[in-house]
């Protein structure tokens, strides 16, 4: 049996939506590699040209849907946490097949990636001659690909939800008896943990100090995983205020006053500008140093928001959990 | 920007009959879309009110594939199950009352005993030696209504099964916290409930079964299955999730239906927007000519959709919260509840979640913006040159 | 002829072939090259259909040659992607269509300040520039006029108020006086003459014998069928 909840039916018709425009892009981008010629005058050039038009645009419209609806996803699977027995949040509803967590890590890159490409883009627009156009397309084409895996994914998992098998709540999902990856970080010696997160952050600071785009990048893409692994961990207990309630997810729910949502755009936004500013120096873009900002911005304020928990907890109750 | 946006309100009405069709249509389905999402969320808040009033576990014997009545002996053994605090028999059932139409839930008390409902409980506690001294009832308002409509204001005349009569008193009106369940309920003494319905002493309707610890809840059910095979044991937490798939498939398939309208919609949206007229082609002609960018173009095609959609979103969704929650949604409550002249009167109380307004927003706002993508690049692509030609 | 100094406008050997290789392939501009100096006024002749437009439109980046290269003040705008082409437009290029090709249903002020609004401008400095040439050019009183209600000449002055407004180097005008009566006519023409004393590059494309042999022309180009004549 599959769940035919209203709002599973509108994520995959957005899905669908958004799979006939990335196909569409897909196509015309393939065009472009293939045939582009800056030099050239012919119509065919003249047709490419506005032809890349429209593959931004769309490319744009999918990123921008992609970022709400992910939210939408999220508050989706929330709500088919009623119906599955045993799950309490998005947590067991993503375990519910074995689709579900590699479906969760792929959305988010493509997240970062379509915004990179955005990102790419606009600096290419500055350029009179649009220098990157084919490398953007060309990376547009390798892009594609895990869209179209990021929506199977989508589909395997929403038909493959059996509503009658119980599925595992956060609680056990990301103790530290259980054998797995996340488990096995659950597990490190917390200083190990936090060393490697405010080492990080560390990092990302003394990037910007010393204006290093390289270096930034590399810091905030660690930064991605060692903040969700270590809030999982250590400061999602704190919010909880349980010692043994580890959850990314339950952050999102009413009970913590959706505190979780704002932790993640920040996230989001500090380490995107923190990749992004690589890519903008190396395409000659003279605002990096801005974006250099922006990035130690975003990583700030995730880091304040969430050390805040733990210092107030122990501030209040004198003791650490 | 701003300016950019100011001069894209200013193309919208200035075009104002073009846009205002499109508005009211996109208006109207928004409208529709909204009023049914929010009957069968307020529908489906009402119900699980309804369910946690429900007993944690119910026994049903089942002869032949059908529900059947289960004898009282077995009451006591599955009392004596580890967990159980309490099991009790229920007598209860629907009488038909042909003159009016309608289905009357009747439910019977054990007048002295313990009831399984804090409601009934206190209805019980209330009339208690009423119900035990004579043949009396104690109804829900619509039923004293609809008695009183054909003649029985004071008391009625149930039919037993082997054709004679029974005169019964209204002795009170039930009025318990969920109006939907109770609007057609009748609570009598168990042993005239069983009197009408023509049932034996030592049978009941089913079992309830009352299990303090939540976590036991399973195994205790387990227990009784195993105990008695030929019975149904239905947990609180089944019926839950059962109601919870219903009212999703319910919404689920009208939603499937409304996707193919509003994809016929933008397929004639599409259409629209694509099909520019001399006047928008050498305005656009001009724009490009004065120095605007293809981007500035669709930016500004960008602005009409966005506004559109999102006024028309606003104001369907507000439409919609006074169309079913202050009018009480005329027509539409009887598509969900049944024609059934007692059940639909009950009030829709207000209950709107930011997920089912996030709901419609995404099956008709995004959708809108992306059939307006192509045309809007069409025309931000013109050739500018022919307008000095 | 030609003032010392910077070159302006320079088209380098262009050639237009509209349709290439199709059964109705037609060659608007043949080798066409000529420089146009800094705040020259220069006219470009020629019966109709003689390529004058399409030089013109060449010139304004909203085509690109077939053959050859458009350097406008040293930039080769003929290569410019969509873009940056808009810019330069917007930037250095002041345009008076045929017609004028006003929006009928907005207003004399805003049909003004449509160059601008994609640049990042507050309401105070659009209705200053606005009001600077309303008044150059006599249409203040008309400003919430919608275009559709205007006169002739009224027509006309917006027009040239809307190709102003960003103060561009350049001014390029398409068949300025083919609407118009001999008064509006010589009515242009002082402006023109105002232009120039602005020290604007001007180029003008038409075939009313009005503009031939004035005294404020830096040159004439007579084309025809393509080509330029004499060359």
């Amino acid at each position: 049996m599959t769940l035919l909840s209203p709002e599973v039916i509108a994520v995959l018709m957005l899905d669908g939506i958004l799979f006939f425009f990335a196909s569409l892009a897909f196509l015309l981008s393939l065009r472009i590699v293939l045939r582009w010629d800056e030099r050239a005058t012919t119509p065919l050039q003249y047709t490419l040209q506005k032809q890349a038009y429209l593959v931004a645009t769309v490319i744009a419209f999918i990123f921008y849907l992609k970022l709400p609806l992910f939210l939408f996803f999220i508050y989706t699977l929330d709500l088919l946490s009623n119906i599955l027995p045993g799950a309490m949040c998005a947590a067991g509803v993503t375990t519910a097949t074995v689709y579900g967590m590699p479906l969760f890590g792929l959305k988010i890159a493509n997240l970062y990636l379509f915004g990179l490409w955005l990102a790419a883009h606009r600096i290419d627009m500055g350029y009179p001659t649009m220098p990157y156009t084919r490398v953007k397309f060309l990376a547009y084409l390798l892009l594609f690909p895990l869209f179209v895996a990021e929506e199977a994914l989508e589909l395997l998992h929403f038909f493959g939800i059996n509503p009658h098998v119980i599925v595992s709540c956060c609680g056990t999902l990301f103790s530290a008896a259980k054998s797995s990856a996340v488990s096995a970080f659950v597990s490190l010696p917390l200083p190990v943990t936090l060393g490697s997160f405010y080492g990080l952050f560390g990092l990302a600071v003394w990037a910007w100090r010393k204006q290093r785009p390289l270096l930034s990048a590399l810091a905030n893409l660690l930064f991605v995983p060692v903040a969700i692994l270590s809030l999982i961990a250590f400061f999602s207990t704190y919010v909880y205020e349980m010692p043994h309630h580890h959850c990314p997810f339950c952050l999102l729910q009413a009970d913590y006053r959706f505190v979780g949502y704002l932790m993640y755009a920040f996230l989001f936004f500090g380490t995107f500008f923190g990749m992004a500013v690589w890519l903008a120096k190396r395409m000659g873009y003279e605002g990096w140093r801005k974006w250099l900002l922006f990035s130690l911005i975003g990583d700030f304020l995730y880091v304040a928001l969430v050390s805040y928990y733990p210092i107030a907890f122990y501030l209040k109750n004198g003791v650490w959990l | 920007m701003k300016n950019l946006f100011a001069f894209a309100l200013g193309s919208l009405l200035r075009r104002g009959a073009k846009n205002l069709f499109i508005f009211v249509i996109f208006f109207l389905m928004v409208f529709v879309l909204a009023s049914v999402f929010m009957v069968t969320h307020a529908l489906k808040k009402e119900m699980f009110t309804t369910l946690s009033a429900l007993p944690q576990i119910t026994v049903q014997r089942i002869v032949a594939g059908r529900q059947t009545q289960i004898g009282v002996e077995r009451v006591e053994r599955i009392a004596r199950i580890l967990g159980v605090s309490q099991a009790l028999p229920r007598v209860w059932g629907f009488y038909y009352f042909p003159r009016a139409g309608v289905n009357y839930s009747i439910v019977g008390l054990e007048s002295f005993g313990q009831q399984y409902r804090a409601d009934l409980q206190k209805a019980a506690d209330l009339y208690v030696e009423k119900l035990a001294a004579e043949d009396v009832m104690i109804v829900g308002p619509g039923v004293k209504k609809s008695l009183a409509e054909h003649f029985y204001p004071e008391s009625f005349l149930f039919v037993k099964p082997d054709g004679s009569l029974k005169k019964v008193r209204i002795a009170g009106v039930f009025k318990p916290q969920t109006v939907l369940e109770s609007n057609d309920l009748i609570l009598m003494e168990n042993s005239l409930v069983r009197e009408i319905f023509g049932m034996d002493e030592s049978m009941a309707t089913d079992i309830v079964v009352r299990v303090p610890n939540k976590e036991e809840i399973p195994t205790v059910a387990r227990k009784i299955r195993e105990i008695y095979p030929d019975t149904r044991v239905i947990t609180r937490e089944d019926l839950r999730i059962s109601y919870q798939n219903v009212f999703d498939y319910k919404s689920g398939i009208f939603l499937a239906l409304f996707i193919v309208a509003v994809f016929t919609f933008f397929i004639i949206l599409y259409d629209k927007a694509s099909g520019l007229s001399s006047e928008e082609k050498r305005e656009i002609g001009i724009l490009k000519a004065l120095g605007w960018k293809i981007g500035d173009i669709m930016r500004v095609k960008f602005f009409e959709a966005a506004v559109i959609s999102l006024t028309a979103y606003l104001l369907a969704v507000t439409t919609a919260l006074a169309y079913v929650f202050m009018a009480q949604a005329p027509l539409l409550k009887h598509l969900f509840t049944g024609f059934s002249v007692l059940k639909p009167s009950f009030a829709l109380s207000f209950s709107v979640d930011v997920g089912t307004l996030a709901l419609i927003f995404f099956v008709t706002v995004p959708v809108y913006i992306a059939a307006t993508l192509i045309p809007s690049w069409k025309a931000a692509t013109l050739d500018a040159d022919e307008v000095i030609r | 002829m030609q003032k010392e100094g910077l070159n302006m406008v320079e088209v380098k050997g262009v050639s237009k072939v509209f349709n290439a290789g199709r059964p109705n392939e037609m060659t608007a501009l043949e080798d066409v090259s000529f420089a146009v100096g800094e705040g020259e006024l220069v006219i470009l002749k020629g019966p109709s259909g003689s390529g004058k437009s399409t030089l013109l439109s060449l010139i304004a980046a909203l085509q690109k040659p077939t053959r050859g290269e458009v350097v406008v003040a040293n930039e080769p705008v003929s290569r410019f992607s969509e873009d940056f082409a808009a810019l330069y437009r917007r930037r250095k290029i002041g345009f008076v269509f045929q017609k004028f090709n006003l929006i009928p249903s907005l207003s004399v002020y805003e049909n003004i300040i449509t160059p601008l609004l994609p640049e990042k401008l507050d309401e105070e400095a659009l209705k200053e520039r606005a009001q600077r040439v309303m008044e150059t050019f006599a249409i203040a009183h008309k400003a919430n006029e919608p275009a559709r209600n205007l006169s002739g000449g009224e027509q006309q002055r917006t027009a040239i108020a809307r190709a102003l407004v960003n103060d561009p180097p350049i001014i390029l005008a398409d068949e300025p006086t083919a609407n118009l009566d001999a008064d509006l006519s010589h009515a242009f023409l002082s402006y023109v003459g105002q232009m120039k004393e602005e020290g604007k590059t001007v180029i003008i494309a038409t075939h009313d014998p009005l503009f031939f042999d004035l005294a404020i022309t830096d040159r004439e180009i007579a084309l025809r069928n393509g080509k330029m004549e004499g060359a």
